[in-house]
């Protein structure tokens, strides 16, 4: 209090115009000659009118209506800017001072009224809490506080009731809340319930998720908690209490500071919301000691609340992130699966849509994911990641959420160049967004082209852009996506391949055609580095081969793309490369290669003809034999017509044809149809005797190859009994493997 | 590369052999590698066990008796010069009630199918095999109504099993194949299988043709062995992923 020492004209009626005579003043002890004697902006007359006493400086805090108190930028995780915005009114008549602004007990503002004390001022303040505070604090239900001081040091504070979660949030922000159905309402309240209790529940939903069936075979207490379902809103007691509360503070629907509904879909929202809390809640119950300890499972319940979420949940998602052999994209499957049974049994007592549930449930996953994001994103460092390009940012979030944590080290080590150039390479450029589905789960979304990023790629991408040649570099990020994912990957894999090797590799994708760049990307990821080797020494066929040009090369390479796939493969692709580059440098080239690679094109069956061959010639070769021509062909005049054949292979010494014949006759006709079996036999027969008679009107020697021992008795034998051969003339049959002993 | 090629047919019923005889000579088709029509040159009829009963020259008229009574045959027929292009069409009912019953092979030599081979016989020309293979293909889609198949596929006849993955192992077809081969029929049922007219109608190959029986034929590439251009890649996915 403070003294002052006041003059007045007791003669006067009013010296000050207060509306209070001098005389009055005298017997209140105010200042007559001052409108406001205690100066707290308040005439001395209004004061009493107000019941006040004017002699005394204003001690009532200043008045606070909170317009909004939201969360803003929560879409990505990745935003370093994470915002929770509160606009209020404040006004207080002897003029408002300062404000502070707190988040669970935390000052995140403490500052005075920008450009000086006021009596009335629109607050409209954004919270930066940090980057992944937002995302957290929007999977609970917490308080921002907003305190505004007076110039008498006068406080109020109300609390800014947020009732967002990101489901809300996003709802929000795309306008929907207001249009849903009582179904998405519903739904809206479910995934509102669980991420709730999600967040405080770790341990529980860890154990859900290593051992499902054990920890439904726990399940002791389920008609518990579908009474208390059927019944919370009727059930008295402080726990019951606390639950009504969290809902109507996260129920967009409900205004907590009115205590009623807002909207039709309220109580939709509601049901949801406790279905969902209840989910975990029967979780927990199901792991604790015994069913008879329900309340100290609920004490145990509002415990784990009461703890730093931050904490729990970000344990709960890395231990999560370790079941072996779980896939990152699934690890919250089993927890989404078990959860969906226990919810199931809830929504069918509670009339809440079974299938809905279970999507909502499905949904939480990706709650999961960007929780995890957000931690790793922490300890890649917010400062770094925000001083990325947006692209980039945007893109390492993606591949933090994808990847294994290992590859968290090497993202520190990168320079920001690297990451750079490593982002523009293996993924796209669009930022995630929210969608909205028909069914009312509001869920995050990324790109379909960047689905297949993973850390080899974006390791093998960041080296591949110091290792190779900028020309080549630019080449390789003209290709799609898939083709230079795969060149980075398989890169990073196999440290032993030379830059040299992927230089040549990118050189020859961008001379043969789409198909087979496709084809060739397969083989990489199929055959690892010994694709890129594969794929140049065909390319160089063009060089060593007459008449095959880089079309030929493309067809060669989906062929062995559509033989590397097949399980009729009989050898290799590697070794039918090998063989065919033997060919082609082999005393000048053997001739016909063109034409036998030609005949490989276009089915698994005509690569296997080309496979049988190759092989079978180099044989020969490695045997010291000299190969003249594949693919011969030879006509002669049997009966009377002209009859055209072919020799597979011809030897040099133009007396020798060799014939391959894949096939165990024995065997080969037992696995199909009899009638097929029986007709194809005699056809193989015929075709056989006609060409042993063409081709011993043109060689002394037919040599038939067989891939198999059993050669007596065969279709082979049988042909050759009816053949008609000349005189002087032998048909050997012998196996593949013979031939090189020839 | 002078291996057989096989189309095989799937049919309920055995085939009108008689009509199929008549369209194939009607379309142009020799029946003695001289260039005659009157005497079947080669063929073999068998009876109802397998065994052959007949093996050459004889009236076209008594041939198709023949076969037409007991199911069971083969007729080779000459397209074209020189004597190495032959068609043969086997008959190969079979009485057994499992699905999936073969009645009807068509087969021919890849040999005269494939351009710049050494001219030392005949014609290996663009045009020539050009020619080939449309008149093996416009005889299928004429005997297509007489055979009225429920599916055909096609394979090049080497390997130990040169139908595996393409001969269907049950049904729905697409679920039970891993492959296309490069000529493929199939009936308005096994379309439906496929994925419906307009589906199957879109599928990336080098023909793909809606016949008047409700058939579709498939081909994927200008010629069996060695095509101008590799069949597209997507090609299977379209029609079995």
């Amino acid at each position: 209090m403070t003294e002052r020492t006041v003059t007045s004209d007791p003669l006067a009626n009013h010296s000050d115009g207060d509306g209070l005579s001098d005389g009055r003043e005298r017997d209140l002890g105010t200042d007559p000659s001052a409108m406001d004697s205690d100066t707290d902006r308040l005439d001395d007359a209004e004061e009493l009118d107000n019941g006040e006493d004017p002699t005394m400086f204003d001690v009532s805090p200043p008045e606070i209506r909170v317009t909004n108190s939201n969360y803003v930028n929560v879409d990505d995780p990745t935003n370093p800017r994470g915002q929770y915005l509160i606009t209020a009114e404040v006004s207080d008549p002897s003029l408002v001072t300062n404000f502070t602004i707190t988040v669970d007990g935390e000052t995140y503002h403490d500052r005075g009224i920008p450009g000086g004390p006021t009596d009335r001022f629109l607050l409209s303040q954004t919270v930066t809490v940090g980057f992944g505070q937002a995302l957290l604090n929007g999977l609970q239900t917490n308080a921002l506080r907003l305190t505004v001081g007076d110039r008498y040091g006068n406080a109020q504070t109300t609390t800014g009731y947020t009732s967002s979660n990101f489901y809300i949030q996003a709802g929000r922000e795309l306008g929907a809340l207001e249009t849903l159905s009582a179904q998405e309402a519903t739904a809206l309240g479910l995934a509102s319930g669980i991420a709730k209790s999600s967040g405080s529940m770790g341990e529980t939903i860890q154990q859900a998720l290593t051992n499902p069936e054990e920890f439904l075979a726990q399940f002791t207490n389920f008609q518990q908690y579908i009474t208390l379902a059927q019944n919370l809103e009727r059930v008295p007691g402080l726990m019951v209490r606390q639950y009504q509360n969290d809902m109507r503070t996260a129920n967009p629907y409900y205004d907590i500071r009115s205590d009623q509904a807002t909207h039709e879909n309220s109580n939709d929202f509601a049901r949801g919301y406790y279905v969902g809390v209840l989910t975990f809640e029967v979780a927990l119950s199901a792991t604790g000691a015994t069913a008879g300890s329900k309340i100290k499972q609920l004490d145990r319940v509002q415990e784990l609340a009461s703890q730093p979420r931050v904490a729990r949940a970000l344990s709960y998602y890395q231990r999560a992130q370790r079941v072996p052999g779980r896939a990152v994209g699934t690890v919250t499957a089993p927890a989404a699966r078990t959860g969906s049974r226990i919810a199931a049994g809830l929504a069918r007592r509670t009339g809440v849509d079974g299938d809905l549930v279970r999507e909502t449930l499905g949904s939480t996953a990706t709650v999961g994911r960007q929780w995890w994001t957000t931690q790793r994103a922490q300890r890649f460092g917010f400062d770094r990641l925000s001083g990325l390009s947006e692209t980039s940012r945007s893109q390492v979030s993606r591949l933090l959420r994808r990847s294994d944590e290992d590859i968290d080290d090497d993202l520190r080590a990168m320079s920001d160049d690297d990451i750079g150039a490593a982002t523009q390479f293996a993924c796209g450029v669009a930022s995630p967004s929210v969608l909205y589905s028909g069914r009312g789960i509001v869920r995050q979304s990324t790109p379909d082209d960047c689905g297949s990023i993973d850390p080899d790629a974006f390791r093998g991408a960041a080296a591949l852009s110091d290792d190779i040649d900028s020309a080549r570099y630019e080449q390789l990020l003209g290709f799609n996506a898939e083709v230079r994912r795969t060149v980075a990957r398989v890169y990073n894999q196999n440290p032993d391949v030379e830059s040299r090797e992927v230089e040549k590799y990118i050189q020859t994708l961008n001379r043969v055609d789409s198909e087979g760049r496709q084809s060739a990307s397969r083989l990489v990821r199929e055959l690892g580095s010994e694709g890129f080797r594969v794929t140049n020494n065909a390319y160089e066929l063009t060089d060593t081969v007459e008449d095959i040009g880089s079309e030929d090369i493309s067809d060669l390479l989906s062929a062995y793309k559509l033989y590397s796939e097949s399980p009729q493969a009989r050898r290799s692709v590697p070794e039918i490369q090998d063989d065919l580059t033997t060919l082609a440098n082999e005393g000048g080239g053997v001739q016909g290669l063109a034409k036998a690679i030609r005949a490989g094109k276009g089915s698994v069956n005509n690569v296997k003809g080309l496979d049988g061959e190759v092989e079978a010639a180099t044989n020969l070769i490695d045997a010291g034999v000299e190969v003249r021509e594949l693919e011969f062909n030879v006509v002669a005049d049997i009966d009377g017509n002209e009859v055209a054949s072919e020799i597979d292979i011809d030897l040099a010494n133009e007396d020798t044809g060799i014939e391959i014949k894949n096939r165990d006759y024995e065997s080969a006709y037992e696995n199909m149809p009899d009638e097929i079996a029986e007709s194809a036999r005699q056809q193989d027969i015929d075709d056989l005797v006609q060409k042993i008679e063409v081709v011993t009107r043109n060689r002394d020697t037919y040599i038939i190859a067989s891939r198999t021992e059993n050669i007596e008795g065969t279709v082979i034998e049988e042909a050759i009994e009816q053949a008609n051969i000349p005189e002087g003339t032998t048909v050997e049959v012998i196996t593949i493997e013979e031939l090189k002993e020839l | 590369m002078d291996e057989r090629y096989f189309i095989l047919f799937i049919a309920d019923e055995d085939p009108d052999v008689r009509s199929i005889v008549d369209r194939c000579i009607e379309m142009g088709l020799k029946t003695t590698s001289s260039g005659g029509t009157e005497r079947f040159e080669k063929y073999e009829a068998k009876d109802g066990s397998g065994s052959s009963i007949d093996v050459q020259n004889n009236e076209v008229e008594t041939v198709v008796d023949k076969i037409a009574k007991s199911k069971k045959g083969e007729l080779t027929f000459w397209y074209d010069e020189p004597q190495s292009t032959d068609l043969k069409l086997s008959f190969v009912g079979s009485k057994s009630s499992d699905w999936p019953t073969h009645r009807v092979m068509v087969s021919f030599r890849t040999l005269p199918l494939q351009v710049g081979n050494q001219s030392r016989a005949g014609d290996y020309s663009e045009a020539a095999v050009e020619s080939r293979v449309k008149t093996i293909i416009d005889v299928l889609v004429e005997i297509i109504p007489f055979v009225d198949p429920e599916y055909a596929y096609s394979t090049l006849w080497v390997g130990q099993n040169p139908v595996e993955g393409l001969q269907p192992t049950g049904k729905p077809i697409p679920k039970h194949i891993q492959e296309i081969g490069w000529l493929t029929i199939m009936s308005e049922s096994t379309v439906e299988d496929f994925g419906g007219f307009d589906h199957v109608l879109d599928t990336p190959a080098w023909c793909v043709q809606r016949l008047d029986t409700g058939h579709v034929m498939i081909v994927k590439s200008d010629r069996p062995v060695a095509p101008t251009k590799t069949p597209s890649a997507e090609l299977a996915d379209h029609l079995i992923k």
